[in-house]
């Protein structure tokens, strides 16, 4: 029969998984359901929101759009592996400015951003703007989110800063 | 936690951090979809793929056949259990269909559900559901509400006899005196786009029921959890207390999860029938085809004007497509009548005459959403006054400075009966000038035009209604009524319980409450800790909706705190062998006032309260927790000014705001960040609605955009820094002095970004868009087609 | 919204993925996945075996052949945004991968892939017809050669036959005379184009048009060349005017989408024709030509 499930071993958060998923199970539902780590959100499973956002292979990328079998082999970070002992920079920093209403987003929009600031730390703000485009949150109208963002690259640029650790 | 402020200062006023944050930060909130039942089972819903038509056949032997199905159901499988409803209030003449949780032999929008299939995995159920068949005799969909009130059109409902749901007239004064008065008469005629609310989490279920107790637990997304209790347990013939409704954290409702949805109710129905827990998580494509909509309305309205710009009255034409049913079981007039009864604003209107006809069509229902019939009542408004300037030769400003409240006019009420008893109508319109900052304005637009843009600044004043009362629904039959319960403990070791019978969908409840709680108790915020959620434990509460948390919950919250504090002083007083009324609170103790050596610590004292309860004096209840109540005034007012101003592009019609200021009033701020935090995003969903969002149907009623990549909510990009500036008119009405403010964003902008667009397109030498959203598509056409760039 | 079930075959070289290709079953090529998974999940598209080529090892490079740039079919489109000698050797490409929906999509979408989903409002197709680039195609009849002009057939619809897939994408790099732009309206940024165009332009030493490309995307059912604006500039000393005139005929022959969701037709039209005038200036300002 079609679609029988296949064994499938990757990195998650830096601890080894191994699974057995049908190859239609996207890596979204493999985190949410095989692995428990709820906290990668899916809002929309085409793509556009960004809720579902991971990071693979170090790049940002949409975890409702990837099957959980492509991701054979590779190193996935989620929501889950930020902080482990208290909270992240960013986190942090999404904490000060009241960057979370729902709280819906925030899981994506914090792996977008953690991208962001290893790419750079020196945004400015319309390039952030842009840089943050692709994830979508209903709630706050963005500001606080950006404001979160440039303060985490601000403390990162500092000597003691470790926002884009 | 706690904010920078010095210690023992209030909390109240303060941008506190939210305590909600923390555990959303790390992915460990509890939306419905993350929690998992043993054993759950997964629904997928077969829904009508067309708008309108008689179901003639269904079949579901080869889903029944699949090893992975549960269980199958339609219409006539659930009728035994769940007769159904009608969405009815008790509006003078309001008819409603009888809407069941499938759909039973006809139906009246695409995606209507019609059968439901569960199975071991949501995929195994999507499979099923498409070996279910269901044959239907198409009929022709009533798209048109004008045209569907004609004579031999075609009928949603036939044992209505009618598609007209609701129909009544509005307004006082001599209107037809005044417009033969006026010495200036402009009209405009005004089609706002249908919308949708778009929480960013989904509508979800999660039932089970043990069938050997008889109880039904239900995790729901969900702005009332106390109303659905009552109502599942209505439709099903269980007691209440046999029905708990569980709600933790909700991804974004604004009005949209206030009701009983049919899908929803099948799986709570459906989960009594079979011995497994049913899970339903909607997915996007189900949601831009079920979750209600709003907005649809068209409005032709006049205003009368002396030649000084004066108002003499004021007439709307306003019809509101309800679609397919009337949502249970706030209906779907509120938003009607609202875009009638509110567009006076904070204008004197001494005359106005409304007429609203609310009519079924074959679309997704429309029903409440953020700002409920404001965005298309100030938008209106606003473009009269925009209008009525041009027509006169006055600066936009300047006739509505004519025009709006000044503070010796109030309290005033309004010719649709509102009172506004309090607010800064004319002072938050100053201050939004000086905000703007006009003197830079010809330069600016001097150098848009240099980028081939045109520049263009739009104003909307207005009132927002919010917290209402019973009134609005309760006093109309439905279980929704005006007040909310707060239970607050002090806990033996002096730590603070606070359990809301309102749970938050992520406005900071939580956060607003303890900081009420722990200025009332003299306590750290951090030791108050805010739960919500469970009505099997919580008290009552009517649930997140109309702006009316900050009033009525945080209200509650105050009234218990204030209750328990008195016992807590009473108690400390027999302990301190002191006068009560000699005692204050502050950081956690309680000491005779002007006497240091006398603090006592909460701690000690709830000590007592639970475990030393020999030392309570005689006529002393055990324990240190109150339930509060509070209902609040029959509503309020929160009041203020939006400017906008736009480029808008004249080789593409491409619309973006690039300066948006608010000036608004609100009464008392509990947390200023959070209050902004509701502006902000208040005004980015008015946004959408000027510009980008549009639930769009083709000539048969398919809805073409049923996707994300279809239906366009605003982005990082599109929406500018927004500035805030305050004025606090302090509410005489409520208890804190706060007003609502959770929809004044919303209510504001369409109105604000559409004026500034027509500024734009009058600077261009063209006539205005009459239309929302506003496509580029629109203004390319006013400005008669592509200047070259 | 889930996929329906399918089988998956991780290709480990290109024979590989032909021999899966050549399944009975319906097949389908799987690359970033960035427009078959959206598909897919509601079930519009619904393969029973999907061939997942990223892994093949000839299909993760890049080279610059004779100012050719030769782009493998596994490589992301934001590798390529990254990769220095790209960034310098073909300039209009990383301009058009940036308008192309956002980071996280360009993190796994690919250029190849984009060139055979032939979605009519996607950039990358109308970039290689623009600049007459080539699609390498491998399949059952063995290796082959198809040029812009004859890949796009229609709306998704790419000059593919069955078992056959892209290998890789040839572009000719603009030489260092051409001019060139690229842009697009979109009601949001990253959207999909309500129209756009890219454009080269060369001008010889005596400001005359000695080579034009321009394509049009979001316009038609399928990328189309603007015949009528590139015949109105050939070989005409370049200005005001003539780009005027260039912006006027340029939908002419060009079979115009009808009204749609986001925009009617007439608005197509007008600001097609717009996005026509600017982008050629822009790419006669880029040749180094006088005008606006
Ligand atoms: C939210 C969102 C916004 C987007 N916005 C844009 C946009 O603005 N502009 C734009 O151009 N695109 C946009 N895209 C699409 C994106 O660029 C895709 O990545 C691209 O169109 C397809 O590339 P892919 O590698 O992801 O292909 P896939 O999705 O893997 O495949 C697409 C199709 O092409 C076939 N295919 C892929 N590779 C090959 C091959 N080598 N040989 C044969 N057949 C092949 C597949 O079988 C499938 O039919 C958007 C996507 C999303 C999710
Ligand atoms: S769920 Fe993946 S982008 Fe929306
Ligand atoms: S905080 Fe609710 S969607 Fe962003």
């Amino acid at each position: 029969m079609t679609g029988q499930p296949v064994p499938v071993t990757l990195r998650v958060n830096g601890r080894r998984e191994v699974g057995r998923v049908e190859p239609r199970v996207t890596l979204a539902e493999f985190l949410r359901e095989e692995l428990g780590l709820t906290g990668t959100h899916v809002g929309c499973e085409q793509g556009v929101c960004g809720a579902c956002t991971v990071v693979v292979d170090g790049a940002a990328v949409r975890s409702c759009l990837m099957f959980a079998v492509q991701a054979e082999g590779c190193d996935v970070e989620t929501v889950e592996g930020l902080g482990r002992d208290g909270l992240h920079p960013l986190q942090q920093a999404f904490w000060d400015a009241q960057a979370v209403q729902c709280g819906f987003c925030t899981p994506g929009f914090l792996m977008t951003a953690l991208v962001a600031l290893r790419e750079r730390t020196d945004w400015d703000r319309t390039a952030l703007r842009e840089r943050l485009g692709g994830n979508l949150c209903r709630c706050t109208g963005y500001e606080p989110i950006v404001d979160a963002v440039l303060a985490a690259a601000e403390a990162a640029r500092n000597p003691g800063g470790e926002a884009a650790r | 936690m706690t904010g920078d402020a010095a210690a023992g200062a209030p909390y109240v006023g303060r941008r506190v951090r939210r305590s909600e944050d923390p555990t959303l930060l790390v992915g460990r909130g509890r939306f419905v979809d993350d929690v998992t039942e043993r054993r759950q089972a997964h629904v997928a819903f077969v829904r009508s793929p067309i708008a309108s038509g008689r179901i003639t056949h269904v079949d579901t032997a080869a889903a029944l056949a699949s090893p992975e199905v549960v269980a199958v159901f339609t219409a006539e499988d659930l009728a035994p259990y769940c007769g159904g409803w009608r969405g009815l209030l008790a509006w003078p003449g309001m008819v409603a269909g009888l809407q069941t949780p499938l759909a039973a032999g006809v139906v009246r929008h695409v995606g209507e559900p019609v059968v439901l299939v569960a199975a071991t995995s949501r995929a195994a159920a999507e499979d099923a559901a498409e070996l279910v068949v269901v044959d239907y005799d198409e009929l022709p969909p009533v798209l048109d509400p004008v045209a569907a009130l004609a004579d031999g059109s075609p009928l949603v409902h036939e044992e209505l006899g009618t598609n007209l749901c609701f129909g009544s007239p509005f307004g006082s004064g001599d209107v037809d005196a005044a417009f033969a008065a006026a010495d200036r008469v402009v009209e405009v005629t005004v089609q706002t786009g249908r919308h949708t609310a778009v929480a960013l989490e989904m509508r979800g279920v999660l039932a089970s029921f043990d069938r050997q107790e008889r109880t039904l637990t239900v995790r729901v997304s969900t702005q009332a959890p106390q109303m659905l209790q009552t109502l599942y347990a209505r439709e099903l013939g269980l007691p209440e207390n046999s029905v708990r409704v569980l709600t933790e954290h909700v991804g974004g409702a604004f009005g949209m999860k206030a009701f009983v949805y049919p899908d929803e109710m099948a799986v709570v129905t459906a989960a009594t029938l079979v011995d497994r827990p049913l899970k339903w998580t909607q997915d996007r494509y189900e949601a831009l085809q079920s979750d209600t909509q709003a907005r649809d309305e068209r409005v032709t309205a006049s205003l009368a004007l002396a030649a000084d710009g004066r108002i003499l009255g004021l007439r709307s034409d306003v019809v509101s497509d309800a679609g397919a049913w009337s949502m249970y079981p706030r209906g779907c007039v509120t938003e009607g009548v609202q875009v009638a009864t509110i567009m006076p604003g904070p204008y004197r209107v001494p005359a106005y005459a409304a007429d609203l006809r609310v009519v079924y069509t074959n679309k997704t229902p429309l029903a409440v959403y953020r700002a409920v019939g404001h965005p298309p009542a100030i938008l209106v408004m606003e473009l009269l006054m925009d209008e009525a300037a041009r027509a006169l030769g006055l600066p936009a400003d300047e006739i509505r400075r004519r025009n709006l409240l000044r503070p010796d006019d109030l309290p005033y009420t309004s010719a649709t009966g509102n009172v506004y008893d309090s607010g800064s109508h004319l002072e938050s319109l100053e201050q939004a000038v000086v905000g703007l900052g006009p003197d830079d304005l010809a330069a600016r637009r001097e150098e848009a035009a240099g980028r081939g843009c045109l520049l263009g600044v739009g104003y909307a004043a207005f009132v927002e209604l919010s917290a209402p009362g019973a009134m609005f629904y309760g006093a109309k039959g439905a279980p929704i009524t005006a007040h909310d319960q707060v239970e607050v403990t002090v806990q033996p070791d002096g730590s603070v319980t606070v359990v809301l019978g309102t749970p938050g969908q992520g406005q900071g409840l939580h956060t607003t409450a303890a900081q009420v709680v722990a200025d009332s108790l003299g306590v750290r915020l951090e030791d108050v800790r805010v739960l919500s959620g469970d009505t099997a434990v919580a008290p009552h509460g009517s649930g997140v909706w109309a702006s009316r948390s900050a009033v009525v919950s945080a209200g509650a919250a105050s009234a218990a705190a204030v209750e328990v504090r008195r016992r807590l002083l009473l108690l400390a007083a027999h302990m301190l062998e002191a006068d009560p009324a000699d005692l204050e609170m502050t950081e956690g103790q309680v000491g005779v006032r002007g006497i240091p050596s006398t603090r006592l610590p909460v701690r000690d004292i709830a000590q007592v309260a639970y475990w030393r309860t020999h030392q309570l004096p005689p006529q002393m209840e055990v324990g240190l927790g109150a339930v509060g109540s509070y209902s609040g005034p029959p509503y309020t007012f929160n009041n203020g000014t939006h400017v906008a101003v736009v480029e808008v592009e004249r080789a593409t019609g491409l619309v973006r705001v690039v300066d948006y200021l608010v000036v608004e009033d609100c009464g008392v701020l509990i947390n200023p960040g959070i209050v902004d935090g509701q502006i902000r995003g208040g005004v980015t969903q008015g946004l959408g609605g000027a510009l980008l969002e549009h639930v769009i149907h083709d000539e048969i009623g398919q809805p073409q955009t049923s996707t994300m990549l279809d239906y366009l909510v605003p982005t990082t990009v599109d929406v500018p820094d927004i500035r805030i500036e305050h004025i606090e008119t302090p509410a005489p009405s409520t208890s804190l002095g706060t007003k609502g403010v959770g929809e004044a964003g919303t209510a504001g902008a369409p109105a604000a970004i559409h004026c500034a667009v027509n500024d734009a397109l009058a600077h261009g030498g063209a006539a205005g868009v009459w239309r929302q959203p506003i496509r580029p598509a629109d203004v390319l056409e006013a400005l008669g087609g592509a200047a070259t760039a | 919204m889930r996929s329906a079930a399918f089988d998956y075959v991780r290709a480990g070289s290109v024979a590989e993925a032909l021999v899966a290709l050549a399944d009975d079953r319906e097949t389908r090529v799987l690359a970033g996945g960035q427009s078959l998974v959206p598909m897919m999940a509601l079930r519009l598209a619904r393969p029973e075996v999907l061939v997942d080529i990223t892994r093949c090892p000839e299909l993760q490079s890049c080279s610059l052949e004779e100012s050719v740039l030769r782009i493998g079919a596994a490589v992301p489109d934001a590798v390529l945004e990254r990769d220095p000698d790209i960034r310098a050797a073909h300039p209009l490409l990383v301009r058009t991968l940036s308008l192309i929906a956002h980071e996280e999509i360009r993190a796994r979408g690919t250029l190849c892939g984009s060139l055979a989903h032939a979605d009519p409002a996607a950039e990358l197709p109308a970039l290689l017809l623009a600049t007459d680039g080539e699609v390498e195609v491998d399949g059952p009849g063995g290796p082959r050669r198809v040029p812009a002009a004859e890949f796009f057939d229609g709306p998704f619809t790419a000059a593919l036959d069955d078992g056959e897939m892209v290998v890789a994408a040839r572009l000719p790099v603009p030489g260092p005379a051409v001019g060139w732009a690229v842009d697009e309206i979109a009601r949001r940024p990253g959207d999909f184009a309500l129209a756009g165009a890219v454009c080269t332009v060369e001008l010889d030493s005596s400001g005359r048009c000695s080579g034009v490309g321009v394509a049009l995307f979001g316009v038609s059912s399928t990328p189309v060349r603007s015949r009528g604006a590139e015949e109105v500039l050939m070989g005409q000393q370049v200005d005001e005017a003539v780009l005027d005139a260039a912006a006027a005929a340029s939908l002419d022959g060009v079979d115009v989408l009808g009204d749609e969701v986001h925009a009617p037709a007439a608005y197509r039209r007008d600001a097609g024709r717009a996005l026509v005038r600017r982008t050629l200036a822009a790419a006669v300002r880029s040749a180094g030509g006088g005008t606006a």
